[in-house]
């Protein structure tokens, strides 16, 4: 066991600068630092992804009216203000909310420009971003289930 | 058997690490996901350019665009961070339960 914990913790130093202010301030606070994983949340934004990607196929072949364009925004705009009114509903979640926030800004910046994956780069990179913010959660709840069990067992 | 101090220190420090670490792993391929992107995104800006698709100004707005998506891409970074951060206390808070419970014999 030296060994092991020997070879994690100068990654865990490396990697993880800065976990022990955050350590004692979510002990101080009583362990939850995040919100809670939301599988609704997390289903939605995979979903506009797909939608956005679609969108952006049919916007490069040209293929994309400007009726259409416009009518895909709203719904991409739509989709985001439903679900960052569903992440307001926890504490600790200002980082998602905030996320959320700065991506419908990124929709409504296409409006006026042509609907292209180029164009959209923003977009893309923020919905990637909201994403990762999803698997952290998840992990973290993967993880809590576990300790859970074993403690039952 | 009373509780050896030292063996209780490394298995918590060993949980918290492992907790940790897997979230350190989601992160070098988040990382890697966004410079994929970001490098795909300035391809697809230059051959729009080229071929007349997307103007000056378009190329000028999509590279800010990128650059905007970077607030977002540090509060993903801080969301990761504190959801490690979270595992490795639950993970320590559970060995000192655990140790605890069987040393002095109650349920913690």
């Amino acid at each position: 066991m030296k060994k092991q914990l020997s070879t994690l913790l100068p990654v865990l130093d490396r990697r993880l600068t800065g976990l022990l202010p955050l350590l004692f301030a979510a002990l101080l606070a009583g362990c939850a630092i995040i919100a809670p994983y939301d599988e609704t949340t997390d289903r939605r934004i995979a979903e506009l992804s797909l939608q956005t990607e679609t969108a952006l196929a049919e916007g490069d072949a040209g293929e994309l009216s400007p009726a259409e364009k416009s009518d895909f925004l709203h719904k991409a705009i739509g989709t985001v203000r439903a679900i960052r009114s569903r992440s307001e509903l926890y504490a600790k979640n200002q980082k998602e909310t905030d996320a959320l926030k700065l991506l419908e800004e990124q929709y409504r910046d296409l409006a006026s420009r042509p609907l292209r994956t180029s164009i959209a780069s923003g977009v893309r990179l923020t919905l990637l971003n909201v994403q990762q913010i999803q698997i952290s959660k998840k992990r973290s709840a993967t993880f809590s289930d576990g300790l859970q069990k074993k403690n039952k067992d | 058997m009373p509780i050896d101090y030292h063996n209780l220190l490394e298995t918590i420090l060993d949980r918290s690490a492992t907790a940790a670490l897997g979230h350190a792993s989601d992160l070098k391929t988040y990382i890697a996901a966004r410079a994929k992107l970001i490098a795909e995104s300035v391809i697809l800006i230059e051959r729009d350019r080229l071929n007349g698709d997307i103007s000056e100004d378009d190329a000028r707005f999509a590279y800010e665009q990128i650059k905007k998506s970077e607030k977002s891409a540090l509060l993903a970074l801080q969301a990761t961070r504190q959801a490690a951060a979270q595992d490795a206390i639950n993970a320590a808070l559970n060995v000192a339960a655990t140790v605890l419970g069987k040393a002095i014999g109650i349920a913690l």
